[in-house]
């Protein structure tokens, strides 16, 4: 079991995980000077999924989303459930491979891909195999020497701060609607956090919520600090562009190579995501077919891991071409429209037994 | 229980030993440091060569004071080549050790190559993972090949020499700005404005001094680097040149917070005042329907350096300030309508339009319409070190 504060900052952490990677850019290049508005529609967009699912998960308390569906249509919940576990295999793969991308464009361009996968499943995979308490409390752990640190670089290079790259402000506060992408991620992507909720002590559902919109407050700060620093110009073209505003600042002669320090806190925080997916994936074999051991499993679920991770695209253009065209169809498919099925037919099901009562009675 | 936990401890022990990078590794002594890189475009054949000054790391303490015995502080390394990714790798037939580029502390384009335009440069560096974009940008006078196999004399190191002056001409001259480098260059020039440049020359030549003959050299004008004048650029092209003088208006009117110093006629004599930038702020206000600019600029004045006059009356006083007021405005109002004339909208009233005025359907040609008030206020708030000046024996004053 795990706290409400432990699964708050988990929640957190996990949104944080890969997008201050890949859609900083991406965000800024679709809607200039106002990029910072759209995480926060996202964010509120996020919520209200989040409350979706916490009405399918309080309709059945203790139980995950896996559970409900085997236990409300049977069979066919099974299938469901192996659609769940391919969906965080294929995402924490992603996770992996935007890692590796990142690391090998940015300060290790010689190591093979494969090394961080694998080292990262290693970890996390050892963390996931002690339960739900190790990874909760190895993130909270590990939270205050990644935002502390994340924030003190991004406030010393606010000595190159211009409120002139901010402006014109305020003309296009709809353009998420444009860029559907980013209401299915990371927002949608919380989902798998759902295989964690049950195991939170108490209040597992008002952490989930302030979870998204703490996550959507930092990334819409994140964005409106690179536009002030970097300019919409150069934000929208670096792939990296937090990366690259901490790269320039300058500490007098001596400090000129903190950003290795934003590394580490980035790729602290995909190992965060990673073993939240991990933990959902593992979670999700444990219920669909109750292995007798313990961990062998897991070694599986990291080989195909791996492997998945080198082979999801060739290259992060495709990445960026997957992510525009169909992660929003994708994601909502899994964290929309099953939960939604699931609450009707968990609905309609009490509604008939309630009926069948009040007929006998 | 103990022995397994011991077991998975000398494990995960082992596994640090994977993460130590063994791929990427980097030792000190296999990195050739870049402090400073030159680069030169052929007009006619479109070869481009590019320097890399390389820090000796011989060239310590330990190595100065015998004469015989003493190293050049750099080298400078030269390739040529048709493509910037071609130089990139053709460096290692005369470099053997990996070159480092992230240290480097100024970039020097030659003066034909930015009248080509530099959008090429700017791309190849950019898309660098291990380039900065945050190093000041020179544009060399003449052949960049000189400017690059100058020593410099006090601060050995040619780069630091360079980057210091920078410093110094900023805080001391204005004439030297904040906005200098590679990434201001990217983003006024992505966004239609106009970015201005210090210039690099080298100084006359005796001969051809090594280091240690340079630093045997009393003469620390000669065989040396000069920073002076500024380039203006618009588009990733150079299209002028400002001078010292116009470079410290131009830097007061870009909002530079250094001190300089104006000399202007005044009573029978001339006055020299020295004047630290407090504020620049510019305000667009609309008059019968046109853009009207208005800068407004407070610089303190001191009289440290005045020794033609020394105010002693609140009339003197007011006396002085109205006339720096008056005198800055007018010298600030016709450079700016001469380089306007010349089509340079170095006050960026283009770029400000579209900011502040994001509907307006042409925003050049109200740019070009545009009027310009500039108001100075200037404050007596320094004090040197004397309250009245030696009078001529006899004189009147």
């Amino acid at each position: 079991m795990i706290s409400r504060t432990q699964f708050y900052l988990l929640t957190v952490n996990y949104t944080l995980g890969t997008t201050l990677f890949v859609t900083i850019n991406a965000m800024i290049g679709e809607a200039g000077t106002d990029a910072w508005m759209m995480p926060l529609w996202a964010g509120l967009f996020g919520m209200i999924a989040a409350l979706l699912w916490i009405a399918l998960l309080k309709s059945s308390p203790g139980r995950s989303p896996v559970e409900i569906a085997l236990e409300a249509w049977g069979p066919a919940g099974a299938i469901i459930g192996i659609l769940y576990l391919a969906v965080f295999c294929l995402t924490a793969a992603w996770a992996l491979r935007n890692l590796s991308d990142f690391m090998n464009e940015t300060i290790m361009p010689n190591t093979p891909p494969t090394m961080f996968h694998v080292m990262f499943l290693l970890v996390a995979g050892y963390a996931v195999a002690q339960g739900s308490e190790t990874v909760g409390r190895l993130n909270a752990v590990v939270t205050p020497f990644l935002a502390v640190p994340f924030w003190i670089s991004l406030t010393l290079a606010t000595a190159v701060w211009d409120w002139e790259r901010l402006e014109p402000a305020f003309r296009d506060p709809w353009a998420i609607f444009r860029f559907p992408v980013l209401l299915g991620f990371p927002f949608l992507e919380t989902f798998s956090l759902t295989m964690l909720y049950p195991k939170v002590r108490s209040g597992a559902a008002g952490a989930l919520v302030l979870g998204v919109a703490s996550a959507a407050l930092s990334i819409s700060l994140v964005v409106f600090m690179t536009l002030g620093l970097l300019g919409p110009e150069r934000a929208a073209r670096i792939n990296y562009p937090i990366y690259t505003i901490v790269q320039e600042v300058e500490l007098g002669q001596a400090f000129v190579n903190i950003h290795s320090v934003l590394t580490v806190i980035l790729i602290t925080l995909i190992f965060i995501k990673l073993m939240v997916l991990l933990y959902a994936a593992f979670e999700t074999i444990g219920q669909l077919f109750r292995p007798a051991s313990r961990w062998p499993h897991l070694l599986a679920l990291a080989i195909l891991l791996s492997s998945a991770a080198v082979a999801i695209y060739e290259n992060p253009i495709q990445n960026r071409i997957m992510d525009e065209a169909y992660t929003f169809i994708f994601i909502s498919f899994y964290a929309v429209l099953i939960p939604v099925l699931l609450l009707l037919s968990g609905w309609l099901r009490r509604t008939a037994a309630g009926r069948s009562r009040s007929r006998r009675g | 229980m103990l022995r397994r936990r011991l077991a998975a401890s000398v494990i995960l022990a082992l596994c640090a030993a994977l993460l130590a990078s063994c791929w990427d590794r980097s030792e000190m002594n296999e990195l050739a440091l870049v402090s400073m890189v030159g680069m030169d475009r052929d007009p006619d054949s479109g070869k481009i060569t590019v320097y890399m000054q390389v820090i000796n790391p011989a060239s310590g303490t330990s190595a100065q004071g015998a004469p015989a015995g003493e190293q050049a502080p750099v080298y400078t390394y030269k390739v040529s080549s048709d493509s910037f990714a071609e130089t990139q790798f053709t460096f290692y037939k005369l470099m053997p050790r990996k070159m480092f580029l992230h240290h480097a502390k100024a970039v020097i384009i030659s003066e034909r190559f930015a009248k080509q335009g530099l959008r090429e440069f700017i791309n190849f560096t950019e898309l660098m993972p291990d380039a900065r974009s945050s190093v000041p940008l020179l544009v060399a006078e003449g052949p960049v090949g000189k400017v690059m196999h100058t020593f410099t004399p006090l601060e050995r190191n040619p780069a630091e020499s360079v980057t210091s002056r920078l410093e110094l001409l900023y805080e001391m001259a204005m004439m030297s700005g904040r906005r200098i480098e590679v990434r201001d260059v990217i983003e006024r020039s992505a966004k239609g404005e106009i970015a201005v440049l210090p210039m690099i020359a080298p100084t006359a030549r005796r001969g051809d001094p090594n280091s240690w003959e340079l630093n045997a050299e009393i003469d620390a004008n000669a065989n040396q680097l000069k920073i002076s004048g500024g380039a203006v650029i618009r588009d990733y092209r150079m299209i002028g040149r400002l001078t010292d003088d116009e470079l410290v208006l131009h830097n007061l009117l870009d909002g530079g917070k250094g001190r300089f110093v104006r000399r202007y006629p005044f009573r029978d004599g001339h006055i020299a005042v020295n004047m630290k930038n407090r504020r620049a702020k510019k305000k667009l206000e609309w008059r019968n329907g046109k853009p009207f600019v208005r800068v407004r600029i407070r610089v303190d004045i001191s009289t440290v350096g005045m020794s033609e006059f020394h105010p002693q009356t609140i009339g003197e006083i007011r006396e002085l300030e109205e006339h720096v007021n008056r005198s800055l405005a007018g010298e600030l109002e016709d450079f700016v309508d001469r380089t306007r004339g010349k089509g340079w909208d170095l006050l960026r009233i283009g770029g400000m339009l579209r900011r502040k005025a994001p509907d307006l359907p042409d925003p050049d040609r109200a740019a070009e319409e545009a009027e310009v008030g500039i108001e100075i206020e200037s404050r007596l708030t320094g004090m040197g070190n004397m309250s009245r000046l030696y009078d001529e024996t006899g004189g009147t004053r």
